[in-house]
C-alpha cells in the first residue's frame, strides 16, 4: 500500500451517522502484520467535561484467532468480559476496559451505541460522549499498533454528538469501521411490532366471525 | 559494411581555426590529399595503404578546408610516429606503415610512449594500458579544444592530429574488433569501451586487450600468451597481414563543433555497434556574430523602464583567409529608447578590454587607441559615437601600422585573426512614455573590412511600464493583540512580485513592517489600547513600484479582553477519549456565536472550576487563576458561526473532568 493511500485512510473520517438512534458499527481489523505479538487492547467510553446525556455502549461479537491473555482491568461503569459482551455506561468520567491479547491474523467485533443521548437527545446537554479503541504491541499498553495516531494511539474513535448522531474517526488503515447495514429492532420496536401483529390478528379473527 | 562511431567531440571555434593561417608550414607549397596521395576525397575509397597521416588527410579533405590546413592535420597525425619511430628521410611527407614495423621501430630509446598508441608495455596489464591511452587521448583532445578557443589554431591542429593518431591506434591495437569473432571483444562490452574512450565512464570493458610491445625486445610478445596480441602480429593496421582493418574516420564541421566519425574500413564484419559518442559542451557557443540583451522576465523578456543592456559579439568568420583590419559595428536603436541615457560598457577584442567612461555617449563620442605591441605590431583605433538624429550607434575598430599610423599594407596584418572575437556593450533606458506591451527590438550589423555587412540576430524585449496595485484587507474595528493582516494586489504585464507593508501605531508615521515580502498575510503583535493602520505598496517582477500612499487601508484597535455573555456565545464539548500513550483525556470544545451580531476575537476559553489535579495540557496560560486556551486563527465569529479547539487534560486520578467555561473576546495576553 502506498504511503499516500495509507495517509489517506489513516485520517479518513468514516462519517457521521445521520439517524438519531442506536447505531452499531461492524469493526474488522487485519492484525496479520502483528501476528503472534503479545499485546493488549483498550476500550473506553467517557462523557465530556460539561453536561452529558446518558449513553451506553456494548462490545458485541468479539471474534479473533488471537488469544485473550491475563485478567482484564476495569475502570468505571464497565461490565462483562471479552469475548462475551462488554457494556459501558457514561455515568462516570472514566470507563475503561483493558485486556492483554496475543494477536492473530484478524479481529472483529461490533460496537453498539445506544441510550437517551442517541435515541432522544434532550437539546440541553452540552457535552457528547466518546468511545475510543486502541491496540498495543506490548502488554502494558504503551506502544500503539496499527494506527497512524502515534500521539494518542487510537485506532478509531466514535463520538456521540449532541444531536444524537455519531461520528467516527479512523486512524488505522488496517481497521474497517462500518455501520451495520441490517437493522436490528430495538426492544421498544419489537414491542410495537408485536402489538401491531396482535392487533391485526384480533381484527382478522373478528372479521371471520 | 562500415559502421560509424559518431564521436561528437566538440571543439569550439574549431571551424574558425580551419583556415590558412600564416604560421602554416605548407603555405603555397602544401598539397591537397588528392594531390599528394592521389586518393579521392572522402573515406569511401579503398585504402591501399593505411598510414595514419594518409587516413587523416583523407578525412580532413572532406572538410573542404584550404589545402595547407588539411596537410597540417595530417602532418601531426603522422608526427607521433615521426618522433617515435625510425623513419627514412624520404618518408617525411609520405610515411608508410611498412616502416612502422621494420626492425628497430619504435625507437628503443626514443620518445616512444605506449600510451600514445594504445600499446601495452612490459608489465602493464590491459586495463592499465587502456587507461593510459585514454588519458593521453583526452589530454590531446582537450588541448586542441583549448588552443582553438584561445585563438591558437595552428597549435590546435597539432593536438588534433595527435589525438586522431591515438584514436586510430585504439581500434588497430586492441581486440575491439577482430577478424576472428571468438577473439573479438563481446558486443556487450564494446559500448563500455567507447564510453570509457570518450570520457562517459571509467568502467573498464571486460576482456578488452591491447597489443603487447616492448621497444627493447620487439619480439618478446610474439610467443605464448602474447602472440595473439603482439603489436606486429595483431595490429590491424598492419596491411601485410590478411585481416587488417584500416581505421578511418570522417570529420564534419558545424559553426562551433568538430564531429569525428570513426569507422573500421574493412567490410569483413559489422564489428562496431553504432553507439553515440560523447558530447562535450563547448566552452564558448557564440555564433560568429551575435546579439544579447536584458533577459527580462518570461518568454516575452519583459523589462521595466529602467536601464536595459545590450551586447554585440563579432567574430572573424571561420572561412576568412586573413585577419580583419577594420571592423565596424552599427546598431540602429529603437525609437522607444531614450538616446540621452545611452552609456557605453566594455569594449573587448583579443587580449584587450577597454572601458569607456560612464557618461552618456550623446554628450561626446568616445575615442581610444589600443597598442597591441609587442605581441602584434599594431595599434587599434577605436571610435564610438551616437547619432542622436538617426539613432545609429557606431563602433569602429581600425588597425594601424605603428610606424605610419596608417592602415597596414600587409593584408595579413589585422587586429582580429580568423576565429577571434570581440564584443561591445551598452546600456540604455526605454523612454518613460513607452506603454506596457511595447516590443523593443534591436539588431546590430557587423562589417569586416570590405566585406558585406552581417546582421546579428534580433533581440527583443517587451516593456512593462505599468505599476501594480494592492491594498490591505479591511480589519475589524477591534481586535486582540495578536491578529492577522492580509493584503492582495494585481498587475498588468509581468505580474506581482513583492509587497511592502507599512504600519502606523497610534497615528504615528507609517514605517515598513514587512519589506518586499511575497506573502499575502502575516500575524501582527499589537499592544492593548493601541490603534494600528496598515497599507501596502506592491512591486511587480520588473521592479515597477506602486504609487506611494499616505493613508491607511485598514485600521484596527487592540482591545482588552472581556467576557462574552453566555447569551451571545455557546460552548459545547465532545466526549473525552483516554489515551494510554499520552495519558491524557482528549476532546474538543466548540464555541458558537448565537447572537445576531459579529463577535470579534481573538477568543479565549477560560476553564474555571476544573477539579483539583486536572490540568489543561495545551493551555495558553492562566488568567485570573484559571487556565485558558486561545481559539487559533479566528479573528471574529459571524452570527451562527462556530469555532473548535482541541483540548487535552491531564487527570492522574481519573477524576470526572468538568469545568465552567468562560469565553473572552479580545486579548488577555
Amino acid at each position: 500500500m502506498s504511503t499516500r493511500w495509507t495517509l489517506f485512510t489513516a485520517f479518513l473520517l468514516v462519517g457521521s451517522s445521520a439517524s438519531a438512534g442506536p447505531i452499531t458499527y461492524d469493526v474488522t481489523v487485519d492484525t496479520s502484520s502483528i501476528l503472534s505479538t503479545a499485546g493488549s487492547l483498550d476500550f473506553n467510553f467517557n462523557p465530556g467535561p460539561l453536561v452529558s446525556q446518558a449513553a451506553s455502549l456494548q462490545i458485541l461479537g468479539f471474534s479473533s484467532d488471537g488469544t485473550l491473555a491475563g485478567s482484564p482491568a476495569f475502570t468505571g461503569d464497565v461490565s462483562g468480559a471479552l469475548p462475551a459482551t462488554l457494556t459501558f455506561d457514561n455515568g462516570t468520567g472514566f470507563n475503561d476496559y483493558f485486556d492483554g491479547f496475543t494477536f492473530g491474523s484478524t479481529l472483529s467485533l461490533q460496537v453498539s451505541l445506544y441510550g437517551p443521548a442517541l435515541s432522544s437527545p434532550d437539546g440541553t446537554s452540552t457535552s457528547g460522549s466518546t468511545f475510543a479503541f486502541s491496540m498495543f504491541s506490548d502488554a502494558a499498553g504503551t506502544v500503539p499498533a496499527l494506527t497512524s495516531d502515534t500521539m494518542n494511539g487510537f485506532a478509531f474513535t466514535a463520538d456521540v454528538n449532541l444531536d444524537g448522531t455519531t461520528t467516527v474517526a479512523n486512524f488505522s488503515s488496517q481497521t474497517s469501521v462500518a455501520p451495520e447495514t441490517g437493522a436490528v429492532p430495538e426492544p421498544d420496536g419489537i414491542l410495537l411490532l408485536g402489538t401491531a401483529i396482535a392487533f391485526g390478528t384480533i381484527r382478522q379473527l373478528g372479521r371471520r366471525r | 559494411m562500415s559502421l560509424k562511431y559518431w564521436i561528437h567531440k566538440l571543439l569550439p571555434l574549431a571551424a574558425s581555426a580551419f583556415v590558412c593561417w600564416p604560421a602554416c608550414a605548407h603555405d603555397s607549397s602544401c598539397l591537397s590529399p588528392s594531390g599528394l596521395f592521389g586518393f579521392p576525397s572522402g573515406f569511401s575509397c579503398s585504402l591501399g595503404q593505411n598510414l595514419h597521416e594518409q587516413i587523416t588527410l583523407i578525412a580532413a579533405s572532406t572538410l573542404h578546408l584550404p589545402d595547407c590546413a588539411v596537410s597540417k592535420i595530417g602532418d601531426f597525425a603522422g608526427s607521433v610516429d615521426f618522433g617515435e619511430y625510425t623513419v627514412p628521410e624520404s618518408a617525411i611527407n609520405a610515411y608508410l606503415l611498412k616502416w612502422h614495423f621494420v626492425e628497430g621501430n619504435p625507437k628503443p630509446n626514443g620518445s616512444y610512449k605506449a600510451s600514445h598508441h594504445f600499446d601495452r608495455g612490459p608489465g602493464i596489464p590491459h586495463e592499465g594500458a587502456f587507461r593510459n591511452g585514454v588519458g593521453y587521448l583526452q589530454q590531446m583532445l582537450s588541448s586542441a579544444q583549448t588552443s582553438f578557443a584561445s585563438g591558437r589554431p595552428s597549435e590546435g591542429m597539432t593536438f588534433l592530429g595527435m589525438a586522431l593518431h591515438a584514436l586510430q591506434d585504439f581500434f588497430s591495437h586492441s581486440n575491439f574488433a577482430d577478424p576472428d569473432p571468438t577473439r573479438t571483444l563481446p558486443a556487450s562490452e564494446q559500448p563500455v569501451a567507447i564510453d570509457f574512450l570518450f570520457g562517459r565512464s571509467t568502467v573498464f570493458p571486460k576482456d578488452l586487450m591491447l597489443t603487447y610491445y616492448d621497444p627493447d625486445d620487439p619480439h618478446a610478445g610474439d610467443s605464448a600468451d602474447f602472440a595473439r596480441f603482439s603489436h606486429e602480429q595483431h595490429a590491424k593496421d598492419n596491411f601485410s597481414r590478411s585481416g587488417y582493418y584500416p581505421v578511418i574516420y570522417d570529420l564534419a564541421l558545424t559553426n562551433s563543433e568538430l564531429l569525428i566519425s570513426m569507422a573500421l574500413g574493412s567490410s569483413q564484419g559489422g564489428l562496431c555497434p553504432n553507439q553515440p559518442g560523447r558530447t562535450i559542451t563547448p566552452v564558448s557557443s557564440l555564433d560568429p556574430n551575435d546579439k544579447a540583451g536584458s533577459t527580462g522576465i518570461g518568454a516575452s523578456r519583459f523589462v521595466g523602464v529602467g536601464q536595459t543592456s545590450y551586447s554585440v559579439y563579432y567574430q572573424n568568420q571561420p572561412t576568412a583567409t586573413a585577419p580583419a583590419q577594420a571592423v565596424t559595428v552599427t546598431d540602429t536603436l529603437n525609437t522607444n529608447l531614450d538616446l540621452t541615457s545611452l552609456t557605453l560598457g566594455a569594449i573587448s577584442f583579443p587580449n584587450q578590454v577597454i572601458t569607456p567612461p560612464s557618461i552618456p555617449l550623446a554628450i561626446s563620442p568616445f575615442t581610444a587607441t589600443a597598442d597591441l605591441r609587442p605581441t602584434t605590431n599594431l595599434l587599434v583605433k577605436i571610435n564610438a559615437s551616437l547619432n542622436t538624429t538617426t539613432g545609429v550607434l557606431t563602433w569602429t575598430f581600425q588597425s594601424l601600422d605603428p610606424t605610419t599610423n596608417q592602415p597596414p599594407n600587409d593584408p595579413l596584418a589585422g587586429f582580429l585573426p580568423p576565429g577571434a572575437e570581440g564584443s561591445v556593450f551598452f546600456t540604455v533606458m526605454p523612454k518613460s512614455s513607452v506603454t506596457t506591451g511595447t516590443v523593443i527590438q534591436n539588431t546590430a550589423t557587423v562589417t569586416f573590412d570590405v566585406n558585406p555587412p552581417i546582421n546579428t540576430p534580433t533581440w527583443s524585449n517587451t516593456i512593462d511600464n505599468t505599476p501594480p496595485v494592492s491594498r490591505v484587507t479591511i480589519l475589524p474595528t477591534q481586535i486582540g493583540s495578536i491578529f492577522t493582516v492580509q493584503w492582495s494586489g494585481s498587475d498588468v504585464g509581468t505580474g506581482l512580485g513583492t509587497f511592502t507593508i507599512y504600519v502606523s501605531d497610534n497615528g504615528s508615521s507609517f514605517v515598513p513592517w514587512l519589506t518586499q515580502t511575497s506573502a499575502t498575510s502575516s500575524t501582527y503583535n499589537g499592544q492593548v489600547g493601541h490603534t494600528y493602520g496598515f497599507y501596502s505598496i506592491a512591486q511587480d517582477l520588473v521592479g515597477n513600484n506602486e504609487s506611494a500612499k499616505t493613508l491607511a487601508e485598514a485600521t484596527t484597535q487592540v482591545t482588552q479582553a472581556s467576557p462574552v455573555p453566555s447569551s451571545e456565545i455557546s460552548v459545547t464539548a465532545s466526549g473525552l477519549a483516554y489515551s494510554r500513550v499520552s495519558q491524557t483525556f482528549n476532546g474538543s470544545v466548540t464555541i458558537q456565536n448565537i447572537s445576531s451580531a459579529t463577535i470579534y476575537g481573538p477568543f479565549e476559553i477560560v476553564f474555571t472550576g476544573l477539579p483539583a489535579g486536572v490540568n489543561v495540557v495545551n493551555s495558553a496560560g492562566a488568567f485570573n487563576g484559571s487556565q485558558y486556551l486561545t481559539v487559533p486563527s479566528v479573528s471574529s465569529l459571524e452570527p451562527g458561526q462556530s469555532a473548535i479547539v482541541s483540548v487535552q487534560f491531564k487527570n492522574p486520578s481519573n477524576a470526572t473532568i468538568n469545568f465552567t467555561p468562560v469565553i473572552y473576546s479580545g486579548s488577555i495576553h
